[in-house]
Order: structure tokens, then C-alpha cells, then sequence
């Protein structure tokens, strides 16, 4: 496989991108969230 | 060798399920006498019915059009749309099994008192449902090109085989436990390409090979304004598809639906993002020459990735999935879209038709429409994704408004019922063909079905229907 480097890219770089590291911290509160919601009405009733 | 010795085994499995579920009542054939007591089946199921070959193919390689708009916008709003879904799923299954409605369209004509809006839903289901099933069908007939060399004709007609003999054997029950495999199997492609494409990037190396405007989220080629409608259109359907609700009329208890809303968002979340994020990330991975020929025709991506960067064997397990996501839709709504036909719109006009005589015909018109949807398939243009949005879209309005505004407000009633639909349906179709194509036409469909179902509800005055009337709510909350 012939992986291509960017010509512009920058030294330190490979860091996930903000919007990435964004996107996965808010589905891993939507999904808690969710799950925090659906288990509490299931132990109030 | 190895593609048609899994393409065997994996149809024998289907024919054996089918038979061994196969239903002999109508209750039993489309919603499975609400006796599915599997929240891990019902999840994996509804989020496999969701997902068809048009995300598999088509977005997996949009990415590569839009960039990361696309990935961050369809990823959120996917796992956002799957969370309200479970989150108000209780009370949906609440409210199905209290009216015993078997279809969508009866649930909202009981919740309001509106035969007219049953069957003006059922046509739109069945006109809209039939032409989504256009573009699966070549998806997949397309995926079984690569897997097992055959022609374009033969995949078509090998797909109608499977999905009918499943539809018309085992109906809900089948469609639901063939559906949960279907959905591991697309699971564990959906991780491997992702896994591999990283793998192949080098890690988190990856990130620095991509260029930083396939990373910006002005947008690559397509506007992030075009890219967010897009995604919100698709999405939302995970909310108000017809073929989607039914899996939840069919679990046994609302300790099931429950249980079910923790599998359901993980396994969408899974998928969404290892699907979603290919096209930017073979930026990272694959070479220019590599990448040009799927700038153009981006649906050939993923059986690229699956034969260039998994081990011999594995790119069948992908077109394998591929084929599951495309046949677990197909033949969940070709039942909704059937019963629309006999359940809604026959039984409307001819009330006196048996149960015994209504399964024999949701088997035949159901084989019957499949066969119209792949006969159709034979020729149709090439994009997949834009087509699946439209008619998608114009559903999950159509049925969106109604439910959720009939779920919580109770003022809502058969005039604004009827008036959300007409509204949702005129405003989305006109929107599509002359209104500017930065804003999404299901933006517009759920704002005009909203305010008619609103003005339609409050002008005429008729008090509506209690959702939950006579007994109170914690009665239904308990429902097991």
C-alpha cells in the first residue's frame, strides 16, 4: 500500500483532529446520557 | 473459491432461520404476535434494517466529496437521532399495544381517530417505500458483482431470490433475527475497514498524511451547509421510518424496548463512525492515483479498501456485509410497504377480508413489489445516496410529525393529522425540485408539516385524542 504524505503537513500534526476528538467525546455522552435515562425510569418503576 | 463457499453458507442459514420461523397468522407474519423477549436482537436488528447498501457504498466514499463535514455531521446526528429514538421508544411501544396496531398507519389512525389519514399515509408509504427499494436493490446487486463475479442481471435476481424467500417464509420473525446477524456481520466489516484503513495509514500517523482541507470543516467539494442537510435527512428517518417502529411494536415488553435502547444507539455509534469516517481517512492511506478513480465514482471505494488492504478471504466477509446491510432494509420494507397496501389501504375499502386471506396476500404483494423494485433496478442512474434521501426523506416527515407531536400533545387531532401529512409531502417534493439546494427539502417538509399540523390541530378545535386516556400513565409505563 502506498501511503501519501501531504506536502504541507506540518511537524507534530498526527494528532486527531479537533472536530474528530469532538465528535467521539459527544458520542460517548449521548450514549451514557441515553443510558442513564433508560435504566433510571427501569429502577423507579 | 472462498466468496461462494460463504455466499452458500450464508444463504443456508437464512433459508434454515426461515423455516424455522417461519408464521402461519398474520399477527404472527408482521409483527411477530409482540413476542421478540431479545432486547440485543431488536437493537442490532433496527439499527441493520437502518443502514442499508447505500451507507455501506455511498457513505463510505461521500467522505471523499464532502470531507470531514460529512463524517462529523452524519456520525452526530445519527447517534443523536438513535438516542431520541430509543429515548421515546417505550412509549411508542406503549401506545402500538394499546391500540393493537400492527402498522404505523393504524397506530396514527387510532392515536387520531382518522381512517382518511391511514390511508393517505399507506399511499405514501407505498409509492415512496417503492422507490427506496430501487437503489438498495442495485447496491446490491452491484456488491454481488465483486463477490462472486456475476453479471449485473444475475445479482439482481439472486437478491430478489434471498430477500423473498425470507419475506414471504418468515416475515417479521425472520426479518428480525436474520436482520440481527445481517447486523453483526456488517458490524465486524464495518470495524475491519476501519481498523485496516487506519492500519494502513499508519496509525495516528494517519492524521498528518491527510490534507488539511479534507480535514476542514468548511467543507472538501460540497458545502458543509449541503453536507448538514444531507445528514440530517438521512438521520432523522431513524426516528420515523415505518420499517424501523415495527421492530419495536414486536418486542414482547417494555423491558425489552428498554434494553434494547442501549444495543441499538452502541451498534449505530459503532457503525456510523467506522463507515463514515473511510473517505477521509483513505486520504491518509491510499495514493493519488489510488483515490482518483473513486472521486468520481465514490461507491467503489469500500469493495476497493476490502480487496486492497484486508487479507485474501476477508474482502468477501465485507461484501458480505455489504449484501446484509442492502437485504435487511429491502425486506423490512417491503413488509411495511406491503401492509400499507393490504393491512391499510385494502382492508379500508373491504373490511370484510379474513386475517387467513390478508397473509396470503402480504406474501404474494410482497414478492410482488420486490419484483417491481428490481425489474426497475435494471437500469437506473448512479449515485445511490441522493436518491435513497429524497424518498426517505419525504416518509420520515410524513410520519415524523404526527407521531411525535401525537405522542406528547394531546390537542393534536385527525385535522392536523391529515394536514401534517399533505403539508410534509407537497412542501418537500416542491422544495426538491424548485427551492435553493443549500437547504435540504426535509428542513422545509418538517417545518410546513409542523405549523399545518399545528394550525390544523388548533383551527378546527376537535379536542384530540388522550394518548394514553383512561388508565393512568404509570399503567403504561409498566406494560410487562
Amino acid at each position: 500500500m502506498c501511503a501519501r504524505v501531504t506536502p504541507g503537513a506540518r511537524e507534530g500534526r498526527n494528532m486527531m483532529p479537533l472536530p474528530y476528538a469532538a465528535l467521539l467525546v459527544f458520542i460517548i455522552i449521548m450514549i451514557s446520557f441515553t443510558i442513564f435515562v433508560l435504566m433510571r425510569r427501569y429502577h423507579d418503576q | 473459491m472462498i466468496n461462494e463457499l460463504l455466499l452458500v453458507a450464508y444463504v443456508a442459514l437464512i433459508v434454515i432461520l426461515s423455516f424455522k420461523l417461519r408464521q402461519g397468522t398474520f399477527s404472527g407474519f408482521v409483527i411477530s404476535d409482540r413476542n421478540i423477549a431479545y432486547p440485543a436482537v431488536i437493537g442490532i436488528a433496527f439499527t441493520a434494517a437502518y443502514f442499508s447498501a447505500a451507507s455501506f457504498l455511498g457513505g463510505g466514499g461521500y467522505g471523499l466529496a464532502a470531507g470531514m463535514p460529512w463524517v462529523v455531521f452524519c456520525t452526530f446526528l445519527h447517534v443523536a437521532f438513535a438516542c431520541i429514538a430509543w429515548l421515546v421508544a417505550g412509549r411508542i411501544w406503549a401506545m402500538a399495544k394499546k391500540y393493537d396496531a400492527k402498522t404505523v398507519p393504524q397506530l396514527l389512525e387510532k392515536r387520531y381517530n382518522s381512517p382518511t389519514g391511514k390511508v393517505v399515509l399507506a399511499a405514501i408509504m407505498l409509492i415512496l417505500y417503492t422507490v427506496y427499494l430501487v437503489p438498495i436493490f442495485k447496491g446490491c446487486a452491484t456488491v454481488f458483482q465483486g463477490l462472486i463475479g456475476v453479471t449485473y442481471l444475475q445479482g439482481l435476481i439472486i437478491a430478489l431470490a434471498i430477500v423473498a424467500v425470507y419475506y414471504a417464509i418468515g416475515g417479521l420473525p425472520a426479518i428480525i433475527w436474520i436482520g440481527f446477524i445481517q447486523g453483526l456481520l456488517m458490524l465486524v466489516g464495518a470495524v475491519l475497514l476501519y481498523s485496516g484503513l487506519f492500519s494502513a495509514g499508519g496509525g495516528m500517523d494517519i492524521w498528518q498524511r491527510i490534507p488539511p482541507e479534507v480535514l476542514s470543516m468548511q467543507g472538501l467539494n460540497i458545502p458543509w451547509q449541503k453536507t448538514l442537510g444531507q445528514a440530517f435527512s438521512i438521520s432523522l428517518g431513524l426516528i420515523a421510518l415505518p420499517d424501523l417502529l415495527i421492530m419495536i411494536f414486536s418486542a414482547k415488553d417494555r423491558r425489552v424496548v428498554r434494553f434494547a435502547g442501549i444495543w441499538g444507539p452502541i451498534s449505530i455509534a459503532i457503525y456510523a463512525l467506522s463507515i463514515f469516517s473511510l473517505g477521509i481517512l483513505a486520504y491518509g492511506a491510499l495514493s493519488a492515483d489510488q483515490l482518483a478513480p473513486f472521486l468520481k465514482n465514490p461507491d467503489g471505494l469500500v469493495p476497493f479498501l476490502a480487496s486492497a488492504l484486508l487479507p485474501s478471504g476477508f474482502d468477501g466477509l465485507i461484501l458480505l456485509a455489504a449484501i446484509s446491510a442492502a437485504m435487511s432494509t429491502m425486506s423490512a420494507i417491503v413488509l411495511v410497504t406491503t401492509t400499507a397496501l393490504t393491512s391499510d389501504i385494502l382492508r379500508y375499502f373491504h373490511p370484510e377480508i379474513s386475517d387467513k386471506r390478508l397473509l396470503l396476500l402480504t406474501r404474494l404483494v410482497g414478492v410482488s413489489i420486490l419484483l417491481i423494485a428490481a425489474a426497475s433496478a435494471v437500469d437506473v442512474p448512479q449515485q445511490i445516496v441522493p436518491l435513497v434521501s429524497v424518498s426517505m426523506g419525504v416518509i420520515a416527515c410524513c410520519v415524523f410529525v404526527p407521531l411525535i407531536f401525537g405522542l406528547y400533545w394531546e390537542r393534536g387531532n385527525q385535522n392536523g393529522f391529515v394536514a401534517s401529512l399533505i403539508a410534509s409531502f407537497l412542501s418537500v417534493v416542491a422544495w426538491n425540485f424548485y427551492g435553493n439546494p443549500l437547504v435540504h427539502p426535509v428542513f422545509i417538509g418538517l417545518v410546513c408539516g409542523s405549523v399545518a399540523y399545528w394550525l390544523g390541530s388548533l383551527a378546527m378545535g376537535h379536542p384530540g385524542r388522550s394518548v394514553f386516556p383512561e388508565e393512568s400513565k404509570t399503567a403504561h409505563e409498566g406494560g410487562r
